[in-house]
């Protein structure tokens, strides 16, 4: 992991990935997308498997989650074992852009801060739809141009970590790609960040036992990998954030039915 | 252990063909024009189109251990 690191490695390897809103914005993606324990959900994008373990283990349904790289399933799968719900919880390692599963298979799709990092947004989104059931729910939780256009300043800011590979876009790009897909039904809510409600989420998203984890593994990381301390470095090097920054980031739960 | 539930429903990501277990390693495309070949490596199904390239010319007969 010492060639091309980015910020998606390191999460794999210490355990943490996040979306704005945390488990709160999750627990509403879940209401949105009419989820329950009879039904069978995929998350695309899963990280290191919080939020299928959640859906598993707090609403009783079968999930399965894919990611791009196989690191995250590893921790996913570790998850699972550590919660005991292997029974409910399936991983694979996928891409959104060319999921391996027949169609119309799942009630509902999610997708939580992915898809603005996926190259070819309108397939990826096709293929959500394809393997979603008629009359399913697709939905996704990405961050959000909340005003438009944003300067040049917070644009940098939001995409330094992100080794410029992600792509922001306004509700109405958010929406125009799920009507593109053929979905109906779109509901949309947007959010403007709140800080401190992001530290506390990510708290109720890991427990104070799994954060403890996550600082430990974080230690070990900065001690062991020269590319780590490097992007740490570059990160302090990247200055302080723009004052403006809420009022034009955010994001947006984006819901549509098939 | 890949689950039989799920390995029914997995498709190869390419051509969207069933996929069907094979040596309880590999999961090989059966369509005949694709011949795509996915590793399970540690359980988990590598179901990445740039994997199943790699193994496209390798005959079944020939596949080892991912």
């Amino acid at each position: 992991m010492e060639n091309k690191a980015t910020i998606f490695d390191f999460q794999a390897e210490v355990g943490l990935t996040k979306q704005l809103g945390g488990l709160k914005a999750t627990e509403e993606l879940i209401e949105l997308c009419h989820i329950d324990k009879d039904k069978y959900v995929l998350d695309v994008g899963c990280g290191v498997g919080v939020t299928p373990c959640y859906l598993a283990k707090r609403h009783g349904c079968r999930v399965v989650g894919v990611d791009i790289r196989d690191r995250m399933i590893d921790r996913s799968k570790e998850r699972a074992n550590k919660e005991s719900i292997e029974d409910r919880v399936e991983f694979r390692v996928a891409d959104a852009q060319d999921l391996p599963f027949e169609d119309d298979l799942f009630d509902a799709v999610i997708c939580e801060s992915v898809l603005a990092m996926v190259p070819d947004k309108p397939k990826a989104m096709h293929e959500y739809v394809r393997v979603t059931k008629p009359g399913g729910f697709v939905g996704l939780n990405e961050s959000t141009w909340i005003k438009t256009p944003p300067p040049v300043e917070v644009v940098e800011w939001v995409g330094q970590d992100l080794s410029g590979n992600a792509q922001f876009l306004s509700a109405d790009g958010w929406v125009g790609l799920l009507q593109g897909a053929g979905l109906r039904e779109i509901v949309v809510r947007t959010y403007e960040i709140d800080t401190r409600n992001e530290a506390r989420e990510i708290l109720r998203r890991y427990g104070c036992r799994g954060m403890l984890g996550v600082l430990g593994r974080t230690l070990s990381l900065y001690a062991r990998s020269p590319a780590y301390r490097r992007f740490v470095k570059e990160e302090r090097e990247e200055g302080v954030t723009p004052e403006n920054l809420d009022e034009y980031f955010g994001y947006g739960l984006y819901v549509g039915s098939k | 252990m890949v689950s039989k539930d799920l390995l029914e429903i997995l498709v190869c990501p390419a051509c969207k063909t069933k996929v069907e277990l094979v040596k309880g390693a590999w999961l090989v495309c059966q369509n005949d024009q694709c011949r795509r070949k996915y590793p399970i490596r540690d359980d988990i199904p590598i179901m990445l189109i740039e994997e199943g390239d790699k193994y496209i010319d390798v005959p079944v007969e020939e596949l080892g251990t991912p």
